[in-house]
């Protein structure tokens, strides 16, 4: 991180005139401006964007900065050409303990309707590189949402997962039901979301919310290490298969079945295809350009 | 006092019989100290000792039996029964005498409390328990506030007849329209809790009677309620009545419970969303080979596909499934009752639109008093006084 911030320095220093070089310090001092989140890159590569939640006071709680935030440095790595994979972690207490009911507290219907309360959290799912989740420790409400809208979740031995918005008088609001029903079932959503009640890692990965668990001090490691196995392929066709994979939720089987098919039909329109395919049959490792 | 009261809102399967004659004949020539035949089921004998040792302190008891007298045949009076006729004159005398299967008593009602109007008013209007052949109804919980129905046909296994369809309905909505239940809990017996539906009813049906009759049409009663429904299911949940856990949103499993859809061996499908609940809780290979080879799984395996969400010792699952209940029932109402729509609007829309649904009615909480009461709790750190409002 300080690194970054030296050479974002070095390169304002030095490059008054030129352009070029002054989007590259943005873009390399993208770390420096967050308040709520702290920004990296990952990996052997680099290949692997690194967000963590950093609001340790308030167990990571949700608050609209921190998903602005969030949301540009999503943006951030969207434009990177040379990040394949994104990984969202926070700390290993909390991986975010819900939204800040602080600033709930006091909004009326009226307020939420014409504001569009929530409107902007769904960033993480809107993201088109593919999205990892390490989970320590409490993922509860808005942060079990969070998790859910990436794409892969990843969870440390000691978390725990959970809607307890009941509790306080309302219900989940950044797509809890919808997701949680989808991945556990509908008898456990019920349960969690009626009840508040907790699953913890082990159950969370039998009930296929969580595909796999680690120690707590590996979750993250590990998390990183599929990033790089997914950002080792082609970063274009990974945008492809995430998109056929979410289709599953949005269509009918057999309107989903067409889609699929027409992605892979566009498939072979890219060079990496190309590339991959060759590889296999001439027994050598394939070189994607991600074109 | 409590005591009576407890007696008072005891529920029991109802037998019709020829109340109405002795009561009259009774009443012509005073209450006195008579003796039925024993007449009370097995679950009675509580209220049997009971009424055994007050009536043996009741003064100039003479033993002599009431079916000699009248030649009434078999008996068939129980407490609930009667009192519901006798309970149409509490506004004008404080002492009940109820006319049991062990002789005369007097219970002595509270004077005109709330919670003797309450019971006035259930009995006057025959909503729970007094008039549900098929079924028993009743509240369970600390606080009274989770509906509990049991499915009572035990030759049949519970096999579900239209008529107990139709009693479950009427249950269902009177616990709907009572504003202190705030969760409902369905359950069988620990043997079954529905072994299919009635084959005899179905047996000599022909299609045009089934289309035009619509029928099963209102069988799906269970999926219509707003608040939430938890199935405790011990023993056999086949067919029907795997259909009517699915139905529920909570299933909750005794380790003995087996859930099957054996229809295919009887020639049919399954005709009450067995197929379209099933292959959603537990993925297309398990439904298909259960919905095509009639096979049974047993509670684990229903839990680690998905169907259920918790298993517990058969003896346990009911008042496990009453706990849940009591834990629902103390959010606020009014939010649960969202918080199950929008779950159940993953089933029916895709995931964009449910995810809208959903926010609307996540904005629609904001409207409502329980949400800032419960906010305020918690950042109050005491514990939120819902009104359901």
């Amino acid at each position: 991180m300080a690194a970054f911030c030296r050479t974002a320095a070095l390169l304002l220093q030095r490059t008054k005139t030129s352009p070029c070089a002054l989007i590259a310090a943005r873009t390399y001092s993208s770390g420096g401006q967050y308040q709520h989140i702290i920004v990296d890159r990952k990996g052997e590569k680099q290949n692997v964007g690194f967000i963590q939640l950093n609001r340790p006071k308030a167990l990571n709680a949700l608050c609209d900065g921190l998903m602005t935030e969030m949301g540009q440095a999503l943006d951030a790595f969207e434009e990177d050409k040379q990040i394949g994979a994104i990984v969202i972690t926070g700390s290993e207490k909390a991986f975010a303990a819900g939204a800040d009911i602080k600033e709930m507290q006091n909004r009326n219907f009226q307020e939420c309707y014409a504001g569009n309360f929530l409107a902007h959290w769904n960033k993480v799912s809107l993201v088109q590189k593919p999205v990892i989740a390490a989970v320590n420790g409490f993922a509860l409400g808005g942060g079990c949402e969070l998790a859910m809208m990436c794409d892969i979740i990843y969870a440390g031995e000691k978390a725990q997962f959970a809607q307890p918005e009941i509790l306080l008088g309302t219900i989940p609001g950044a797509g809890g039901t919808q997701r949680l029903t989808r991945a556990v079932g509908k008898s456990l959503a019920m349960e969690l979301v009626l009840t508040g009640d907790r699953i913890s890692a082990q159950e969370a990965k039998l009930a296929g919310l969580v595909s796999k668990v680690y120690p707590a001090d590996q979750v993250v490691q590990e998390a990183i290490k599929c990033g790089e196995k997914i950002a080792g392929n082609s970063k274009l066709v990974c945008i492809m298969a995430k998109e056929a994979v979410n289709a599953a939720f949005e269509l009918t089987l057999a309107e989903g079945n067409r889609t699929e098919k027409r992605l892979f039909h566009a498939t072979f329109a890219t060079d990496d295809r190309k590339e991959g395919m060759t590889a296999f049959v001439e027994k050598r490792k394939a070189a994607f350009t991600d074109k | 006092m409590c005591r009576e009261r407890k007696l008072l809102r005891y529920r029991n399967s109802l037998r019709p019989c020829a109340d109405q004659r002795v009561l009259k004949q009774l009443k012509s020539e005073g209450v006195g100290n008579v003796l039925f035949a024993d007449c009370l089921t097995q679950r009675d004998e509580n209220v049997k000792k009971w009424l055994q040792s007050k009536l043996k302190a009741a003064p100039g008891f003479t033993g002599q039996s009431y079916v000699d007298k009248y030649g009434l045949g078999e008996p068939c009076h129980d407490i609930q029964h009667v009192l519901k006729k006798i309970a149409v004159q509490l506004g004008k005398t404080r002492r009940v005498k109820a006319i049991t299967g062990v002789g005369v008593i007097t219970i002595t009602v509270p004077n005109y409390s709330a919670a003797a109007y309450d019971f006035i008013q259930v009995f006057r209007k025959g909503e729970l328990g007094g008039q549900f052949q098929h079924i028993i109804v009743d509240r369970k919980g600390e606080k009274q506030n989770v509906g509990f129905i049991q499915l009572n046909r035990p030759k049949a296994l519970n096999a579900l007849c239209d008529e107990l369809m139709t009693e479950m309905g009427q249950a269902l909505d009177a616990f709907e329209e009572d504003k202190q239940i705030g969760a409902i809990v369905i359950t069988g017996s620990e043997k079954a809790f529905a072994a299919g539906a009635d084959i005899k009813e179905m047996q000599n049906r022909n299609f045009q009677e089934c289309y035009a009759g619509n029928f099963l049409a209102h069988w799906n009663k269970v999926s219509l309620v707003r608040k939430p429904v938890i199935a405790a299911v011990n023993g056999f949940a086949l067919g029907g009545g795997c259909e009517l856990a699915m139905m529920c949103d909570i299933i909750y499993a005794g380790e003995k419970a087996q859930f099957a859809q054996p229809e295919i061996l009887l020639g049919t499908i399954p005709g009450a969303g067995g197929t379209q609940r099933l292959t959603r809780a537990v993925g297309k290979s398990l439904a298909m080979e259960l919905v095509l080879t009639g096979d049974r799984i047993s509670a684990q395996e229903a839990k680690l596909a998905g169907l259920v969400s918790k298993v517990y010792p058969a003896d346990q699952v009911v008042q496990e499934a009453i706990k849940c209940g009591e834990k629902i029932a103390g959010n606020s109402k009014l939010v649960c009752i969202m918080a199950k729509e929008a779950v159940n609007a993953a089933f029916e829309l895709t995931l964009a639109e449910g995810n809208r649904m959903e926010k609307r009615l996540f904005h629609a909480t904001f409207a409502t008093d329980d949400r800032k009461e419960g906010m305020t709790a918690f950042v109050e750190k005491r514990k939120a006084a819902f009104t359901d409002k």
